[in-house]
């Protein structure tokens, strides 16, 4: 194969006055391929060695901060060692001594490596460092190492090496923005304190030792592993099966933990009425039976599908599953131009915002950490999950089944679709409108899959299962307490005195500083279809998102201590021009969920932007444009589903 | 851990530190308290000084001499003390416990504070090491894993005598409902 196909001869003379920089790597090291990225040249890439046997040259560019610079970059031939041993050996010992006529020697080298076969590319790497000239390393195959279980830090191997590294992927792309920069300045690259040892047992002691000190290992061979990965991680069916084990995902919280569900509901709805028989002084009784046991609890009638959300996820993790699923959806992220660590951010926002955010801490740009800082809060964190559940719960029957399917599972599907689609766009817009900033590889542990330890299954359910008892138990119950006062408050004893039960506690309610505050906010939000007591609940959501569970429970529990989740069914309108329509019909509960998807209620996260970015600024944007999203989405999410359902 | 430290072969390398004249001898072996080599090294005037770390030798260029022609050897005379060492060399606790508290410093913790979170080493007690973990890395799901992870690794790889490593705390989750990190134990 000789190299014929390559462009005219004037590609080959280097641009005058800028540095040249020589690539020298083994054939099929993917050398050609970052010649071709940082030139833009076309030349031929493949997997058959020697596609390049003559002499290429093309010019790189590099936007750095003083404009643009200019390098030459020479594509040597491919070549496994320094001393020749074949003809086009020769030729790159030949250009790299000087030796070849009419050619003066590089004045850098940049050598190009499979990451994958990193240890027996070492005596490469020394002899082209023991030349004497900067020389850097540019690592390839960095996401096959990864997907095939290998791993590499790569700022530890290049503090090891003495010299600089990048990491790169061919064939996206990936960390030549780095490679650019560091192209552009080859006299400012560190130099390798002394150059590697010549002596054979020293030699193999300083390979050992800076491949240990970069915690390298090579890809394993787990024959089973990279078997399941290459259906798993296909780019088509790999994506196809990701979506179809999230979608199972739901469908087996909504089917099966349903039961359980009623069970825990009874168990509450007896709990209250005890704590009203037992307890003597009415007020007290209220307090417990609908302000606590009333408003907790109707978070905590959620906990079974808590657990098993947890418990699945437990068991992806331990299985090997989640690696795979992130690496995935990275494929897809890197589409809107958000890089690896960003995707860390967003996936610890499906548990909550705040350490998402805090993630964020790991971004070297401020401008990337605060863009993602913006977005990580529409994914949906588990805080929204009760709010959902509840929700949809209203929205369609338990019992419907769309073929085999459950409607609720997939409407749960669709939500947390709806978070992730809209983190990432909204990521994409702030990246393209905000910022400009490198792409750079994710690197990615891939574990080899295995069957899931009970323990470490069983040790995580616990951990996610006290974590939202705890937060029942403080934010929450806090949170609900406080509301019950508001909504309880003035007393008005005088009034009600002679009406029924029932109908005093609803002239109370609807007479308390919460209707009041809950009143005045109203009209804002009647095109939605909200009424004041959903206001309250939305206020009170501020505080976490699930007090909006415990606040409708105390508000419809008020009238009827009942089951309270029925009870939302039948609310109705009190007053305005809607009073006597039912509160909860289809639309507004549409209209509910994308404003819960889309709302920064969450306080916490509003602090923790604040913390992060140093300033009132960006949250203060964040909560805006997603207030307004979320009220502008819930009108037309509204007004969509009356012109559907007439 | 299945990667055991029983490395028959000695592994060292260089790295440049901030000071010039100052250079890390890295090596996975165990070191022990004093090395008569590094002495030697001195009165032969190659070196000013030297020290001994947690994982690596740290050794100062004499006046006048260059690391090019001294760093050569350097190397071979340390390559072959470390050649000679006894497996897994006696330390007094303190000194053990001292040499932990450094690796982690300089290993680990920068990864913990990457992620917003802080590692430190709690106490050292036959065989066992107890780190305190802090910060943020809980309600990440990738976090919490690899830095158990990291921990044990980095330090068997280089104190053989540490069969267990535990966290001190347990992860508070405060604001988090989060979807964990396995703590794995084997």
């Amino acid at each position: 194969m000789t190299a014929a196909c390559h462009g005219p001869d004037a590609s080959v003379e280097p641009t005058p006055g800028t540095t040249r920089i020589a690539l020298v790597g083994s054939p099929n090291a993917g050398k050609t391929s970052v010649y071709n990225q940082l030139t833009g040249m076309r030349a031929r890439t493949g997997n058959y060695p020697g596609v390049t046997v003559t002499r290429t040259v093309g010019t790189g560019r590099y936007k750095g901060p003083d404009g643009i610079v200019e390098f030459t970059i020479e594509d040597l031939p491919g070549t496994y060692s320094l001393h020749p041993i074949s003809p086009d050996e020769q030729i790159v010992a030949d250009v790299l001594n000087g030796e070849m006529t009419g050619i003066t020697a590089p004045e850098s080298l940049s050598v190009v490596v499979d990451v994958t076969v990193l240890e027996r590319s070492m005596s490469l790497i020394a002899q082209a460092m023991s030349l004497g000239k900067p020389t850097m390393i540019v690592l390839t195959m960095i996401d096959e190492l990864a997907t095939r279980g290998g791993h590499v830090d790569i700022d530890a191997f290049a503090a090891a090496m003495g010299v600089p590294v990048v990491g790169v992927v061919g064939s996206r792309g990936k960390g030549f923005d780095a490679l650019r920069r560091l192209l552009a300045a080859p006299q400012d690259w560190p130099r390798a304190p002394i150059a590697p040892p010549r002596d054979d047992d020293e030699f193999n002691a300083w390979i050992t030792s800076v491949l240990d000190a970069a915690r390298y290992r090579a890809p394993e061979p787990d024959a089973r592993s990279a078997r399941i990965d290459r259906l798993l991680l296909h780019p088509i069916f790999g994506t196809l099966i990701f979506f179809a084990v999230m979608f199972l995902f739901f469908q087996v919280i909504f089917t099966v933990a349903a039961p359980l569900q009623d069970l825990v509901e009874q168990g509450f709805g007896w709990l209250g009425t005890q704590a009203a028989e037992l307890i003597p002084n009415s007020m007290i009784a209220g307090l417990v039976a609908n302000g606590i046991i009333g408003g907790v609890g109707a978070v905590l009638v959620f906990i079974p599908q808590i657990m098993l959300m947890f418990l699945l996820l437990a068991l992806l993790e331990d299985v090997g599953y989640m690696s795979r699923a992130a690496f995935l959806v990275d494929r897809v992220m890197a589409l809107t131009g958000l890089e690896g660590r960003a995707f860390v951010a967003m996936l610890s926002s499906m548990a909550c915002a705040v350490p998402g955010i805090m993630a964020t801490r790991t971004m070297p740009s401020s401008r990337d950490r605060i863009a993602t800082s913006m977005a990580a809060p529409l994914m949906t964190c588990s805080a929204r999950l009760p709010v959902y559940i509840l929700l949809i719960g209203l929205l369609v029957d338990n019992s419907s089944r769309v073929g085999p399917f459950s409607t609720q599972g997939i409407a749960m599907f669709g939500m947390y679709l709806l978070g992730g689609v809209s983190a990432m766009l909204a990521a994409g817009v702030f990246k393209a409108r905000v910022l400009g900033g490198e792409l750079l590889p994710f690197y990615m542990e891939m574990p080899p899959y295995r069957f899931p330890s009970p323990r470490s299954v069983a040790l995580s359910l616990w951990d996610s299962t006290r974590a939202f008892l705890q937060r029942a138990g403080t934010i929450i119950l806090a949170t609900s307490i406080v509301l019950w006062f508001l909504l309880n408050l003035p007393t008005r004893t005088a009034e009600i005195a002679g009406m029924s039960e029932a109908d005093a506690a609803a002239h109370v309610l609807d007479n308390s500083i919460a209707a009041s505050i809950g009143k005045f906010l109203a009209p804002i939000f009647e095109p939605l279809g909200f009424d004041w007591r959903i206001v309250v609940g939305l206020i009170g959501a501020m505080a976490a998102r699930e007090v909006f569970i415990s606040t409708m429970g105390q508000i419809f529990a008020a009238v009827d201590p009942e089951n309270p989740t029925l009870l939302l069914t039948s609310a109705a309108w009190t007053s305005g021009p809607h009073q006597g329509e039912l509160l909860f019909n289809t639309p507004t509960i549409v209209a509910l969920l994308i404003f819960f998807a889309y709302a920064l209620l969450c306080m916490s996260t509003v602090a923790t932007i604040r913390r992060e970015t140093n300033s009132w600024r960006w949250p203060a944007i964040a909560w805006t444009y997603m207030i307004v999203l979320a009220w502008v989405g819930a009108f037309l999410a509204r007004q969509l589903t009356l012109a559907l359902t007439g | 851990m299945s990667s055991g430290p029983a490395t028959t072969t000695v592994s060292l390398h260089p790295q440049a530190s901030t000071d010039p004249q100052m250079l890390r001898w890295v090596t996975t072996a165990t070191l022990p308290a004093e090395l008569p080599v590094l002495d030697r090294l001195v009165a032969d005037g190659v070196l000013a000084r030297s020290e001994i770390g947690a994982g690596e030798i740290r050794t100062w260029l004499a006046d006048g001499s260059s690391w090019d022609t001294a760093g050569p050897v350097v190397r071979t005379a340390l390559f072959a003390a470390l050649r000679q060492l006894p497996h897994t060399p006696a330390l007094s606790g303190e000194l053990l416990a001292e040499r932990i508290a450094e690796l982690i410093a300089r290993e680990v913790a920068p990864v913990a504070a990457s992620h917003g979170g802080g590692i430190t080493v709690e106490s050292v007690r036959e065989g066992v090491l107890t780190v305190a973990m802090t910060g943020a890395c809980h309600g990440c799901s990738l976090g919490h894993k690899t830095l158990d992870d990291l921990v044990r690794e980095t330090v068997t790889a280089h104190f053989p005598q540490i069969h267990t490593v535990r966290a001190a705390n347990p992860r508070r989750s405060r604001f988090t409902l989060g979807i964990p990190g396995l703590k794995k134990s084997k």
